[in-house]
């Protein structure tokens, strides 16, 4: 009967520090060292640190039948190790329970998938990731979910032939018409391989819509929300609720209750007859494929549009994508430790989205992740970072 | 000769390139022993000056006798369009008698009887360019006659001197309550900044300022015909006075990274307007990029077209060529002309430019679109028509192959600067005012 897969991703940019036209061959630091650390530190104490012991004690309380899936970029693990270590203690117990997940995606939040040429990239991106896994929290990830769950047949097909089993995607109107997001997919051309779909609705009533005080269900009780989920009782065998894990208390304050929903949840969704908590992993295992999914074009859970526009949408995203990759064949050349930490960094898809210049409501979202004042900040002062990537990369290259 | 002038921005206390060209000028006549006072809408408390001829109309009491005066110029300038014409006020240094005849504009005399300074209200500006640009100007008309009247009592004065619009209707009034004559200097018009699709409202406070000048002083030949052929003034009337360079003693060396010392450099600096031209830089920028891929532009400013041009630059993906460093302060500007191997004004239409000036010193050829006033001063300069991009293309390019050709053009334009002094701009307008 119907299994709830928790799914939360965890992420935060390096933000790049304003960089002058005076800097260029010269400064070669490119990362905002201050306000890196100053958000990771306080997100550590309104997210991480106390979501993460309270879903330890979730879990531990429930003696394994409270069971959840992370996934952690390689760029927020980095921030974990730089300026708040004990984040990365308390995931590693986490991990210790035995009831959480990892997964794999692109080790530095990368939208290399997108690239005509960017196939080797993303492979090795992805396997650092896994390295990472291994070393960290003794996992060998089996399922992935790429960079803000871009999905396509490619990537499903790319991915599958790394290994992987299971993927997650958006369930996006476009792609499931008349299908139900509540079943397990095989994605197109892949046997053997489960595609895992986002329930949108219900996810965003708990990543967006909950401290949202027009809202009709304002304020949500966990008694609620349990009971829209028994609702899916006879049409489903999952119910995946994925969603960034800044959520809890960064996104949604504490004040707005998000913290005691949670707890609450468990035991309402559990009280039901039939009613489990899976990993990822573990309800593809145990449920099958009920077709196969033909997904072409390129969707993703960003904005109203679920598409790629939050990053390659305008020409300021376009030059500065095709820019990047221009440097790939010469970084590659190269092979300099340096250069190829920059390049990881220059990669990070959160560049591309603080270009975007949409308006209306997704503009708002674009806007409050932003570091930057307006689009034509984010392109210009990253385009003055990659001139400066480039010229040094040519230098070396003796040219 | 003592002149009160009425100016918009006067450094330190508001200084763009109007500032600027103000200081040369307040400079240049006061060395040749003119008697100036310079009259502004605000200064800074902090920036005070001891030595200044400087006077704001920020804290000035109106009086309710002023206020009535001023009302009734009004009404009599709403109820006779042609009241400036008749009421052209007659030169005062031609009174012998050195008793100042406020009478002849039909003036209540109570204006400056002592017995009647019941202060209806004390004037604040803000200064600058602030939302209430029109409301500070039509106010300042006020304010500034109050100034000029107690000045011109306190001392005869000979001629109200106004710099661009902003202060005309000041100098109208000024004039008519002093029966001062006022001079019209002419640094900037509304067709030069917006073309056909400039304010209405702005372009006929110019004219009506123009129309109403005793002379008109145009920083170029080429704002002397603007002057002629858009705003209808009497070509006699009119005097070209060009501006001075401002000579720094020294220029500081700026190093470059060595990793970037044999990059090229194109640069723009100025407001990112259509006035400046910026669009066209870019469209010569991508054929020169065709030709020679490595060459670097850089569009230093800030301006309503800002965002266009990052969308234009980023839609002929040249965003890793071109580069957008914002506005310039302090020694940004010196150094950005420094590193520079030529420096472009497209401007569309530009009555003098005084930024070419300041490329020069930091020993920068300079690429003019023949719109420019200081090309007529400059005939050592690489000209353009600002349309032209094919051709501008064509000279940069020519530049970066041949670097003797720009470094003669270079020492051509230096040679030239040594003339510009506003010494010389000084003995300009004081012939200027000899003409009235």
């Amino acid at each position: 009967m119907p299994s709830v897969c928790f799914y939360f991703e965890v992420h935060q940019p390096y933000r790049l520090r304003p960089y002058s036209f005076f800097d260029m061959g010269e400064k070669h630091d490119y990362q905002y060292d201050a306000l890196n650390g100053d958000i990771m530190r306080k997100i550590a104490q309104k997210c991480y640190l106390p979501m993460n012991a309270q879903l330890l004690d979730m879990i531990e309380r429930r003696e394994g039948a409270f069971r959840i899936s992370f996934s952690l970029t390689g760029t927020v693990i980095d921030q974990f190790e730089q300026y708040a270590p004990e984040v990365l203690e308390s995931f590693q117990g986490l991990a210790r329970t035995g009831c959480v997940e990892f997964l794999d995606e692109t080790d530095n939040h990368s939208l290399a998938c997108l690239h005509r040429d960017g196939e080797d990239e993303f492979r090795r991106q992805v396997e650092r990731h896994r390295d990472r896994m291994r070393d960290l929290f003794g996992q060998y990830p089996r399922a992935f979910r790429n960079t803000e769950l871009i999905y396509s047949n490619s990537v499903a097909q790319t991915v599958r032939s790394m290994g992987y089993d299971v993927i997650l995607a958006e369930g996006a109107d476009k792609i499931l018409d008349w299908r139900s997001p509540y079943y397990v997919y095989q994605p197109q051309g892949c046997p053997g391989m489960k595609l895992l779909l986002k329930s949108y609705s219900l996810s965003d009533d708990i990543a967006f819509r909950f401290c949202n005080r027009d809202w009709p269900a304002y304020p949500l009780y966990a008694e609620t929300y349990a009971s829209w989920l028994r609702d899916i009782r006879g049409r489903g065998d999952v119910i995946n609720l994925f969603m960034d894990y800044e959520t809890f208390g960064e996104h949604q304050w504490a004040e707005t209750g998000i913290f005691d929903f949670m707890r609450a949840l468990p035991d309402e969704i559990l009280r039901e007859p039939g009613f489990d908590f899976l990993t990822v992993s573990e309800a593809a295992d145990r449920y099958g494929a009920v077709g196969e999914l033909d997904v072409p074009e390129f969707i993703s859970w960003a904005d109203n549009e679920r598409d790629l526009s939050a990053w390659t949408d305008n020409n300021m995203q376009k030059d500065a994508f095709l820019a990047l990759y221009d440097c790939l064949p010469e970084v590659r050349r190269l092979n300099d430790p340096g250069i190829n930490a920059d390049w990881e960094l220059l990669q990070s898809s959160d560049h591309f989205y603080y270009m975007s210049t949409k308006y209306a409501s997704d503009g708002d979202v674009h806007k409050y992740f932003s570091p930057y004042k307006s689009p034509y900040e984010a392109y210009t002062n990253y385009m003055n970072i990659l001139a400066d990537f480039r010229i040094r990369v040519r230098s070396m290259l003796g040219r | 000769m003592r002149v009160l002038m009425l100016g918009w921005e006067f450094p330190p206390h508001i200084s763009g390139g109007l500032g600027t060209a103000c200081y040369g000028i307040t400079q240049g006549l006061r060395a040749k022993g003119t008697d100036l006072v310079f009259i502004l809408p605000s200064m800074k408390a902090d920036k005070a000056d001891p030595d200044t001829c400087l006077r704001s109309a920020s804290g000035v009491p109106i009086s309710r006798a002023l206020r009535k005066a001023v009302e009734k110029v009004r009404r009599e300038r709403a109820q006779d369009d042609f009241s400036r014409m008749l009421m052209r006020p007659v030169s005062s240094h031609l009174n012998p008698y050195g008793s100042y005849d406020f009478g002849r504009a039909g003036i209540d005399p109570d204006v400056l009887n002592e017995n009647d300074q019941e202060i209806e209200e004390i004037s604040h500006f803000r200064g600058g360019y602030s939302e209430d640009l029109m409301d500070e100007v039509e106010r300042f008309s006020t304010a500034a006659s109050a100034v000029v009247l107690e000045e011109h009592m306190r001392k005869k004065a000979d001629v109200i001197h106004a710099h661009d619009w902003m202060t005309y209707p000041a100098a109208i009034m000024a004039s008519r309550l002093s029966g001062l004559p006022f001079v019209a200097h002419l640094h900037a018009t509304e067709v030069d900044r917006c073309g056909d699709h400039g304010w209405d409202r702005i372009y006929n406070i110019e004219r009506e300022g123009l129309q109403a000048a005793a002379h008109v002083i145009a920083v170029s030949n080429r704002t002397k015909q603007v002057a002629i052929e858009h705003y209808g003034v009497d070509p006699a009337k009119i005097s070209v006075v060009y501006n001075g360079a401002f000579l720094h003693d020294k220029i500081p060396t700026f190093t470059v990274p060595d990793l970037v010392k044999d990059e090229k450099r194109i640069l723009f600096m100025g407001r990112v307007t259509y006035q400046k031209g910026p669009k066209h830089f870019i469209e010569a920028a991508r054929h020169v990029l065709k030709e020679m891929p490595d060459v670097r532009f850089i569009m230093a400013g800030n301006g309503d077209l800002l965002p266009r041009m990052i969308r234009r630059v980023s839609e002929l993906r040249m965003g890793s060529r071109f580069h957008f460093p914002g506005f310039m302060r302090g020694s940004d500007v010196q150094h950005m002309y420094s590193i520079a191997t030529l420096y472009v004004m497209p401007s569309v239409s530009e009555p003098f430019g005084i930024a070419p000036l300041e490329a020069l010193q930091c020993g920068t050829p300079i690429l003019l679109s023949k719109q420019s006033g200081c090309a007529e001063v400059l005939p050592g300069a690489l000209t353009v028509d600002y349309w032209d991009e094919y051709l501008m293309a064509d000279r940069i390019l020519s530049v970066l192959r041949y670097p003797a050709m720009a470094q003669e053009s270079l020492a051509r334009c230096l040679e030239s600067l040594k003339t510009l002094t506003w010494d010389r701009a000084a003995e300009g307008i004081l012939d200027a005012y000899a003409r009235i």
